[in-house]
């Protein structure tokens, strides 16, 4: 890799300064070879043989060629010219070309010195539009020369209004800005344990194991419980049979029995498009914003869409996008759907509606039926599950020292 | 008679010159170009020879070329022979190299 940079670097250096490609014919060619390297004159690419001689060297090079050619008998012509001092010779005239290229050279230095690309990274929770309205403010947006940015200045002030952030930085490389944030993390919820509590039973069930941290169990494995019983008492008898008040924890899984039911109307309100659409565009060019496209907005309802299609070079954004707005019209109708259409319909959303409704159980068992009635498909699972029914419950405890009033 | 003998007396501290040399590589472990002063030869397969320590051209052909490394001589045959890169001290021959021969 190295290797073939510094070959790159070496063809850029004489495509820069131009070199020729000459024939030397007669004399003798090992001599002219020696004496052109003792003399330091570049010579590259030898080919040809002793009748005819082809090399390539340097335009000053060239110059310097002839004592050797006269010493070793050689008769050098040019061949070939390359590089970039013949091809500004051969365009010499052509005005419009010269002031092309000093115009490319200033466009390219100018938009070079520029902001045109700003990417936020690190951030999960604090989304990137927050952080780069904040960063807008304080002057760092595309378009935006690079030398007007005080970055010290723009971390400090940006680090003081987005709170949520632990720490910021703003690396500028080339015309790319990058917003490396890390989140604060909050604080653990420290939780007030001396508060007595029991833990009750939130649904009805049967116990299958209790573990129980602090408190006293009240009921045993293979119990039947009822929602609302006491499942860990916080109450607990010490050895010298004094009572005290504990924050009663544990987990308590039990077996229950749960039905979700679902109804699939018939008759449903569904939306239908009107065919209506209007799309609008804004053409983003290095921050200039060009609108156009002037369709006409469908009447009534309509929902809307937001499109952006940046360019980009070898993955890399650039300051040159296209949004598309669209707008699509839409009635909202009364549709009724046949027994079929209806079930599958239900099915779809009863599994969601199970999957929602008991995502912290494991199921055991299952049974699941559909019927019809006048106005709908109904579907109905009963199911046996396993899963944790604890309830905490604050326990009220009255202070009866000291609350009696004295007798004035 | 005198001349004779100096010479001799040189080519004796050469020669001795040459030996410590020797040793000192073999016991630094180093590789021997890095001290003696020899030209150093890499091949990529048999389409170019890079020649560090080149003296100079003695022979060019594009069948042949030959190049003096000082204390002898390396000959290169083959077919479209060419020199890619000469400088003072490096050359690089590329083309179909057929056999690479080295004499006094």
């Amino acid at each position: 890799m190295e290797g073939e940079r510094e070959v790159l670097f070496i063809y850029l250096i004489r495509f820069l300064c131009g070199y020729v490609r000459f024939r030397a014919t007669g004399g003798f060619p090992e001599r002219f070879i020696n004496l052109c390297s003792r003399e330091k004159i570049p010579l590259w690419d030898i080919s040809g043989g002793k009748e005819v001689l082809y090399a390539k060297t340097t335009i000053r090079g060239y110059h310097r060629l002839r004592t050797c050619a006269r010493k070793s008998g050689m008769r050098p012509r040019v061949a070939e010219r390359y590089g970039l001092p013949f091809l500004l010779h051969r365009h010499r005239r052509r005005l419009g070309l010269l002031c092309g290229a000093v115009a490319a050279v200033l466009i390219v230095g100018l938009l070079s010195s520029m902001v045109w690309t700003i990417d936020v990274q690190g951030n999960e929770t604090v989304p990137d539009a927050e952080i780069l309205a904040v960063f807008e403010k304080l002057g760092v947006r595309a378009g935006v020369r690079r030398s007007k940015i005080n970055v010290e200045q723009v971390q400090r002030a940006a680090a003081r209004e987005l709170n949520d952030l632990a720490w910021l930085a703003l690396n500028i490389r080339g015309s790319a800005a990058v917003i490396e944030v890390r989140e604060r993390a909050p604080a653990p919820e420290v939780q007030n344990d001396t508060s007595p509590q029991n833990i009750l039973a939130g649904r009805d069930g049967t116990i299958v194991s209790l573990e129980v941290y602090e408190g006293e169990a009240a009921v045993k494995k293979g119990q039947a419980v009822l929602a609302g019983d006491l499942l860990i008492s916080s109450v607990v008898t010490n050895k010298d049979l004094s009572v005290s008040f504990k924050h009663a924890r544990g987990v308590a899984i039990a077996q229950t029995h749960r039905v979700v039911t679902h109804t699939f109307p018939f008759r449903q309100t569904v939306r239908r498009y009107t065919g209506e659409e209007s799309r609008r565009y804004r053409l983003s060019l290095f921050g200039l914003q060009i609108p156009f496209g002037l369709g006409r907005q469908p009447e009534g309802e309509k929902e809307s869409f937001t499109r952006r299609n940046t360019l980009q070079m070898n993955q890399v954004p650039l300051p040159v996008y296209l949004e598309t707005y669209l707008q699509r019209g839409y009635t909202q109708q009364e549709v009724t759907f046949t027994k079929e259409q209806a079930l599958q319909a239900a099915a779809a959303e009863f599994s969601q509606k199970v999957s929602q409704e008991l995502q912290n159980a494991k199921i055991l068992e299952e049974t699941v039926e559909a019927h019809f009635t006048q106005d709908g498909c109904v579907i109905t699972g009963r199911y046996l599950c396993e899963e944790e029914i604890g309830k905490p419950e604050a326990l009220q405890v009255e202070d009866s020292t000291g609350a009696e009033e004295e007798p004035e | 008679m005198k001349k004779a003998g100096n010479r001799a007396h040189r080519d004796r501290a050469v020669a001795k010159g040459e030996a410590a040399r020797e040793k000192l590589t073999q016991e630094l472990e180093i590789p021997r170009a890095a001290l003696r002063g020899i030209s150093h030869m890499e091949l990529s397969g048999n389409r170019e020879a890079i020649v560090e320590g080149c003296k100079g051209v003695v022979e060019y052909d594009e069948g042949v070329i030959r190049l003096n490394l000082g204390k002898n001589m390396v000959r290169f045959t083959g077919t479209e022979l060419s020199i890619r890169t000469l400088t003072l001290e490096q050359a690089i021959i590329t083309g179909n190299i057929l056999t690479i021969d080295f004499s006094n």
